[in-house]
């Protein structure tokens, strides 16, 4: 991906396959959230393809790359700030609402059942993110931990079958990493998803992933388990330091 | 204040609300209210549709249109036009003139939408002056004379209805998933596209439809003042729309309801005043955006001061009912 001059990754390839974890992760500025941003339409890839589920997708715009199953979370909280808890999520239900501008206007039966529908649907995702008793509060009033919660719960409204996830343990404590990680491989195993993360949280990524890719200065040094990402001499250089080992 | 007794007040809120629209009404129909005055109301009824019109656009889907003047321009000679050479009844006058009106903001949503902020605005007021000054200069709409005989066809009661029809069609997309779907543009455009909306175009859309309307309201104002010039379209025409927007309250229908019809009946009001009157006016706004810059309403509507009450009411109850063993 190149934004004129500038080379902001030049080496990068990934194939995820249903039900993976896989974690990214490099120094900052390594070129990680660009990686997120082509793959999820908001950059048009100077050169490249990226396939989701057998299409082609680079170059479709980022609500198009959403509906075919690719949602995604941010890493400076992107919520709807003055909405309430309840809207946040109903909102990400909007494309598959089954009525059109005419039925909402006129109120017609389809339009009805659709909304109660959603409601259901957007209270069910709230009981099972523990923020039901939230729901009527305005987002920005949530506790940190619980606006990168409401965010995860925002992006399976939408109904992904690929979920990324931009740094959701940042600013987290220990605590809060510990239960993220719980949430999210459970998330996974009952949405049946397969996850593609950024991350600096080490516990995080070891815990959770399946396999790592490690990105500096645009290019992947090291591709592999968590061990051999551990025990791999360029990466502890390049990022991790020798804490890690 | 109690659910119950929430729910009392509103009941008795909306009662008073339906009482005074029907005295007005009566007044009218039996002449009580004087043509002078019944001109006014219609003008209320003209600054609704706009108001309301202009805040789908601007209130609720955050994008910063400085023309809508111009829709209502659109709207007005195209409508009468229509009712001078084809003699269309004026139903469907109207509603060709909201199509028409649409149709113009479609072509000019779809190019500038791509903008952002004050380029949008300088984009839309643009466009307000093109519509302005082509009106200025074509033959078939009296140039700088204006056009005249204009048959009289709105009266108060279908200026009413039609400000109505307006109100509920308006609370109707609002209230649905198409107006969440404005709302989220507005609030976060990025995490809208990424939650699959299309905001290019949810954001023609918002454009159309509010243009339909301005355009609807213009063909009021056509048929009500049975002559219409260039001077009714200007530049300062959109601000003082966009005014009774803000001051309502950007996303808040009621608020524009309020605003439209207090901002086009304090003037009158005033006349009393006479050479203060502009200063009291002016005056009267800066103040009410010094105390309160989100407007009358902010993006509230009027059964939420109701619903309020309801919503505290029940986690008052909760609190006690955990008996305060705290989580």
């Amino acid at each position: 991906m190149q934004f004129g001059g500038l080379t902001a990754v030049s080496q990068f390839n990934l194939t995820l396959s249903q039900g993976d974890i896989v974690g990214l992760i490099g120094p900052n500025g390594a070129g990680k959230t660009t990686v997120f941003n082509c793959l999820t339409g908001m950059y048009v890839p100077t050169s490249g393809e990226i396939h989701v589920l057998g299409k082609r997708v680079d170059g479709l715009s980022p609500h198009q790359i959403t509906r075919l199953g690719m949602a995604r979370t941010f890493q400076n909280i992107r919520l709807f700030k003055d909405l309430t808890v309840f809207d946040n999520i109903r909102i990400a239900f909007h494309y598959q609402a089954q009525y059109n501008l005419a039925s909402a206007i006129l109120r017609l039966p389809t339009f009805r059942r659709e909304e109660q529908s959603i409601s259901e649907k957007t209270n069910a995702l709230l009981e099972i993110f523990g923020l039901y008793d939230h729901r009527h509060e305005i987002a920005s009033s949530l506790p940190y931990g619980d606006q990168r919660r409401l965010e995860i719960a925002r992006a399976l409204a939408a109904n992904p079958k690929i979920l990324l996830l931009d740094e959701p343990a940042a600013g987290m404590n220990p605590y809060e990493t510990q239960e993220l990680t719980t949430l999210i491989q459970w998330v996974k195993d009952e949405f049946e998803l397969t996850v593609f993360l950024i991350e600096h949280d080490m516990r995080l990524v070891m815990g959770l992933c399946q396999r790592i890719l490690v990105l500096d200065y645009g290019v992947t040094i090291a591709e592999g388990t968590p061990r051999e990402i551990q025990s791999n001499a360029v990466v502890v250089q390049a990022y991790l330091g020798e804490e890690a080992l | 204040m109690s659910p119950a007794s929430s729910r009392i007040a509103a009941w008795i809120a909306g009662a008073l609300a339906v009482l005074c629209l029907a005295l007005v009404n009566v007044g009218v129909y039996t002449y009580r209210i004087d043509f002078y005055f019944t001109g006014i109301l219609v003008v209320v009824m003209i600054n609704i549709i706009l108001a309301v019109s202009l805040n789908l656009i601007n209130g609720f889907t955050g994008q910063f249109s400085l023309g809508h003047a111009g829709f209502m321009a659109v709207g007005a000679y195209a409508s009468a036009l229509l009712t001078i050479y084809m003699e269309w009844p004026f139903p469907v006058v109207l509603i060709g003139a909201g199509i028409i009106s649409a149709l113009i903001g479609f072509l000019i949503g779809l190019p500038t939408l791509r903008l952002r902020g004050d380029y949008l605005a300088i984009a839309t007021l643009g466009f307000g002056e093109i519509v302005r000054v082509v009106i200025l200069n074509l033959k078939i709409t009296g140039g700088p004379r204006g056009l005249g005989g204009i048959a009289p066809k709105t009266t108060f009661f279908i200026a009413e209805i039609v400000a109505i029809l307006t109100v509920i069609i308006f609370s109707n997309i609002v209230k649905s998933s198409h107006g969440r779907a404005f709302v989220a543009i507005r609030e976060d455009e990025i995490a809208a596209e990424a939650m699959g909306i299309d905001t290019t175009k949810y954001k023609v859309l918002a454009f159309s439809i509010g243009a339909a309307f301005a355009g609807i309201a213009g063909a009021l104002f056509a048929h009500h003042q049975m002559f219409i010039d260039p001077r009714s379209f200007t530049f300062t025409r959109s601000i003082e729309i966009l005014v009774m927007v803000v001051l309502g309250g950007l996303g808040s229908i009621s608020g524009s309801i309020v605003a439209a019809t207090v901002l086009t009946i304090l003037p009158e009001a005033l006349r009393g005043i006479a050479q203060y009157r502009m200063i009291a006016y002016a005056l009267l706004l800066i103040g009410l955006m010094l105390i309160r810059p989100q407007g009358l309403f902010g993006t509230k509507e009027i059964g939420d001061l109701f619903r309020l009450g309801q919503r505290q009411g029940n986690e008052g109850r909760r609190a006690q009912a955990d008996g305060g063993e705290g989580q």
